[in-house]
């Protein structure tokens, strides 16, 4: 059972006795129905149909399905991490998952602290509900480092979909308008990721002033989170507000 | 801080006279203008019991002197007087002449001989004004295998003081060699900057020329930056091989300007020759190989420093700040900017052994130093680019200033800040916020960081506070602290360290992460309940922060159930009677609702508030927050006119005027009665409940004006709020 005065200590301690400045990371992950098609592994089709938020497909066994590669992807993005010895410090992870509806699985705190949940797959695609809540923590987070007077890198945002967004209208705009007018005061960088072939990108550009979004190669979630994770040790050994370039075409389609 | 604390004990004869053997070389002795000195010591001696100590040989040399037949008759007779006045502090039991075998051997071999056995046993001062023989005893000291003193070598001069050797000063541990400084440019080199094609690849195995002919072959690649590959090469030295895009012309000619100085010194990684390959081309130079981890993954990460230097203190840190500092005046001196001074181009292996790399990198004549970080960019150079403007030692200054400080309060930088801006807009307003003496703008960042600034030493937080804050005494670029400045201010923080002074005021000034502030000698400390960790008196606090974490009961959440700790902190410094009854998570929900015993409303209380009343064991209250706050508000009393709260007077609503209790029953009113003529009195309570009503007051005697239902009613204290809940529920 968790001990109320051992959990503020933790996070107090954290963010007081690391002089590291910090890069906090939202991880806002879909975890639709969808997320469970099977596109890589080794799989054998049943030769029935099946549907799944009004997509149909073929049904298969075996094989691995796209959040059990997400899964990989984020362990292997927090192996990374923890072998540099300046990521593991400046680094700050949280994860969102949004399917019926938007969950906070791991809140912020030094990575080594944290464990790597486990996702699990429900439903629909509350998207706006998901990036609300992330920019909420992200928000929350950094007001707690200016307040400890700890410096910090503004904020990531990795927003991964496979599909479209089919929560809250009203809050999907919202979280649009949110995301697009923090990039543009450079508050905020977002790493929009559509996942396989049915994630609508034109709906994931409206998140970012230049309406841009990346597609995903299928599997490749490995090589974008040691691609994310090589960006976090870049920056962590530069100066808050200084510019770093990061690449992100060599991980696009 | 002690006035002798800052003063140091080096200038101070008399801490020689106490505690070292003094030897006095003849060139001292025959040194004319040493008057004033002798009258010095010669009373220091006899207050303290001493004697000074010279060998047979100077006694042998001055009476060489004494006898001679040289036409310098002053120097004879220097010698004679000499003679006459070693006899006399003979005769006082003020000298002792220290017989040697061996008569032939030259008396510096001699000295030189006895300071090795001595400084094994002894602290040792030698007077000399030999420049030769100061020299040869201070290498004594290099010699780190033997368990001895350090030798203090001095001078006398002319005003009776000791004086260190000019060169010695510092203790810099280097001569000024024959090396030409470079030119202090302050104009920009306009040399092409494109790169130079090149036409065969370097690579693993490649042979390489050196312009003085000698063959280097590449073995493995040890490591790759922006700039170039790093090799090991067949020599001692490894070799830097820049990528094409960074091979130009100025890259050249700078490599070229660097290699006509042959800068050596440890731990610099100095090119020492410049490489080409089979086509004479111009690829990349040799250097010594460094050693050791970055400052940026030791020191600046707490769990690292603590990790991979497990046994350090502040003499340590202090020590690798001295060592630092060494090298930079070493470079500075030839007119060498560093330019980009940054955590991951200074590896560490001890406090002394430590490698400046990435050299080619710093600012030479013209040649910019094309990099630099945002936290040790100066704030008048903040966002410039660095490529297109030459560096000036003031800019240099603020950078050493931050490493330091930096170094001091592990890998914090000194204007990160509660409720600060980004890193540069931080450095451009110079809101330094660490305090000193009364000065402080309240915003130094949470956790240990203001204790690891107490601890420094005054003159240290007086330094960094005044180079920091902007518009203090070295606050700008022309009048920053020089690298000597910081270099003579950690040597004196090194010598408070380990002479035990700043230790006996606090034994935790030797911690690199104290838990608390330095203790002030003007204040008073108690005792921990439960340790010996001593706790400022007046903060009020009776446990100390550790134990302070202590757990002692249990609680569990009134709401949630969760479980949750009473500690010893909350107990006896908060002084708190019992625990929370609600966790975190519930503290902010409605958790009681009830009817205000005082107005009627509902009310709700969330569990902090509730909290709030049973943490300090009193109960729940049954009226409303409005109710209470307005019972708190202070009125006066209309009789006595002293204030009160509402809480503690009857109030009369409708006049809107308060009695106190003690004025309440007291007489307000004496009159005959109309109808007996006895006097009767009413009490302020009586009156002050007649004006209420608008009646005037009554003319005849209680018992004249006869039954109970004309009386006016006794009013008790408190009486108005009851009275008012009754009006609103049945008035």
């Amino acid at each position: 059972m968790e001990k109320i005065s051992e959990y503020l200590k933790i996070r107090i301690e954290d963010l007081e006795t690391n002089p590291t400045p910090r890069v906090a990371i939202c991880l806002c992950l879909d975890v639709s129905g969808s997320m469970l098609s099977v596109e890589s592994g080794d799989f054998v089709r049943t030769g029935r149909k099946i549907t799944i938020n009004n997509i149909t497909g073929d049904e298969v066994t075996g094989g691995k399905t796209r959040l059990d590669e997400l899964q990989e992807g984020i362990n292997s993005f927090y192996d990374e991490i923890s072998k540099d010895e300046i990521a593991q410090f400046a680094a700050e992870i949280c994860v969102v998952t949004f399917g019926d509806a938007a969950t906070c699985l791991l809140d912020f705190a030094n990575i080594y602290r944290q464990e790597v949940p486990n996702l699990r797959a429900t439903g629909r695609t509350s998207m706006g509900e998901g990036v609300n809540m992330a920019l909420d923590l992200l928000e929350r987070r950094k007001q707690e480092f200016k307040n400890a007077g700890v410096d910090y890198y503004q904020p990531w945002l990795v927003l991964m979909t496979d599909g479209e967004p089919n929560g809250d209208s009203s809050e999907l705009k919202r979280a649009m308008e949110r995301t697009t007018q923090m990039i543009a005061d450079k508050k905020l960088t977002l790493f929009p990721m559509g996942i396989g072939k049915d994630a609508n990108l034109a709906t994931l550009a409206q998140f970012t002033p230049k309406r841009n979004s990346i597609r995903l190669k299928e599997a490749k979630f490995k090589d974008f989170f040691e691609w994310l994770s090589s960006s976090v040790e870049t920056i962590s050994q530069s100066t808050p507000g200084e510019k770093v370039m990061l690449n992100l075409k060599a991980m696009s389609d | 801080m002690s006035d002798n604390e800052t003063k140091g004990w080096n200038d101070n004869l008399e801490e020689y006279v106490k505690e070292c053997k003094i030897f006095i070389d003849t060139s001292s002795i025959m040194y004319e203008d040493s008057g004033p000195f002798w009258v010095r010591l010669v009373d220091l001696l006899i207050k303290n019991k001493r004697l000074i100590i010279i060998t047979q040989g100077v006694v042998r040399e001055i009476e060489k002197h004494a006898n001679s037949q040289t036409a310098d008759n002053r120097r004879v007779e220097l010698a004679r007087n000499r003679i006459d006045f070693l006899q006399k502090l003979l005769d006082n039991n003020l000298l002792y002449v220290l017989q040697i075998g061996g008569v032939s051997s030259h008396a510096d071999n001699e000295i030189q001989a006895v300071l090795t056995n001595y400084r094994i046993r002894y602290k040792i001062l030698l007077i000399t004004q030999d420049n030769n023989l100061a020299k040869d005893v201070l290498k004594l000291n290099e010699n780190e295998s033997t368990q001895a003193n350090k030798i203090v070598v001095k001078r006398i001069a002319p005003d009776g003081r000791l004086t260190g050797y000019g060169w010695q000063r510092n203790d810099l541990g280097f001569d000024e060699a024959n090396i030409k400084p470079f030119q202090a440019s302050t104009k920009l080199i306009d040399l092409n900057d494109d790169p130079i094609p090149l036409v065969v690849p370097v690579d693993v195995g490649s042979r390489l020329f050196t312009s003085k002919g000698m063959t280097v072959e590449l073995g493995d690649s040890i490591a790759a930056g922006g700039e170039g590959v790093i090799y090991e090469t067949n020599t001692e030295y490894i070799a830097k091989i820049y990528k094409p895009e960074h091979l130009t012309q100025r890259r050249f000619k700078k490599m070229r300007l660097m290699l006509s100085r042959p800068i050596k010194y440890d731990g610099i990684c100095w090119p020492v020759a410049d490489l080409y390959n089979a086509q004479r081309r111009f690829v990349g130079f040799l250097m010594p190989a460094a050693k050791g981890r970055e400052i940026q993954r030791s020191i600046f990460l707490p769990v690292m420093l603590k990790k991979h230097f497990p046994d350090w203190n502040r003499c340590d840190t202090v020590e690798l700040c001295i060592t630092i500092l060494q090298k930079m005046i070493y470079l500075h001196r030839y007119n060498i900017i560093i330019g980009d001074i940054n955590p991951g181009n200074i590896l560490v292996v001890s406090p002394k052994e430590v490698y400046f790399v990435d050299t080619d990198s710093y600012q030479i004549e013209g040649f910019p130093c094309p990099v630099g970080t945002t936290n040790f960019t100066a704030p008048e150079i903040q966002s410039k680019n660095f490529g297109t403007f030459l560096r000036t030692i003031g800019n240099e200054n603020f950078a050493i200033a931050t490493l330091l400080f930096m170094i001091m309060l592990p890998g914090k930088p000194p204007y990160a800040q509660q409720g600060g801006e980004d890193p540069a807009t931080n450095i451009i307003n110079m809101d330094f916020s660490y305090p000193f003496g009364e000065e402080s703008n309240r915003r130094t960042p949470d956790g240990p960081w203001r204790f690891m600034w107490s601890h420094l030493t005054y003159r240290i937080k007086e330094s960094f506070y005044n180079t920091f804050r902007k518009d203090k005494r070295y606050s700008t670029e022309s009048t920053r602290l020089s690298d000597k400045d910081w270099y003579n201010l950690f040597r004196e923080y090194y010598r408070l360290l380990t002479n035990g002074r700043m230790l006996a005021q606090d034994p935790m000034s030797a911690d690199i992460f104290p838990t608390r502030f330095k203790r002030d000698l003007n204040s008073k400390y108690i005792k921990c309940m439960f340790c010996d960790e001593l706790i400022l008196e007046e903060s009020g606090r009776k446990v100390c922060r550790k134990c302070g974490d202590k757990e002692l009961e249990t609680y569990t959440c009134s709401s949630c159930g969760k479980e949750m700790a009473f500690n010893c902190h909350e107990k006896y410094n908060m002084n708190l009677v019992r625990g929370y009854s609600y966790c975190r998570e519930c503290k902010d929900k409605i958790v009681h609702s009830a009817f205000c015993v005082t107005c009627g409303e509902k009310y709700e209380l969330t569990g902090h508030e509730v909290d709030r009343y049973l943490i300090h064991g009193g109960e729940i209250p049954r009226s409303c927050p409005q109710c209470l706050r307005r019972k708190r508000e202070s009125v006066q009393c209309v009789v006595c006119g002293r204030e009160f709260e509402r809480r503690y007077v009857t109030e009369f609503e409708r006049t809107n005027r308060c009695v106190c209790r003690e004025c309440l029953n007291q007489v307000g009113h004496s009159a005959y009665c109309t109808e007996c003529g006895a006097s009767f009195t009413l009490t302020n309570g009586e009156v002050e409940f007649y004006r209420s009503r608008g009646f005037d007051l009554p003319r005849r005697c209680k018992k004249c004006r006869g039954g109970a239902s004309r009386s006016a009613p006794r009013v008790e204290p408190e009486t108005t709020f009851t009275k008012s809940l009754w009006e609103k529920f049945f008035g």
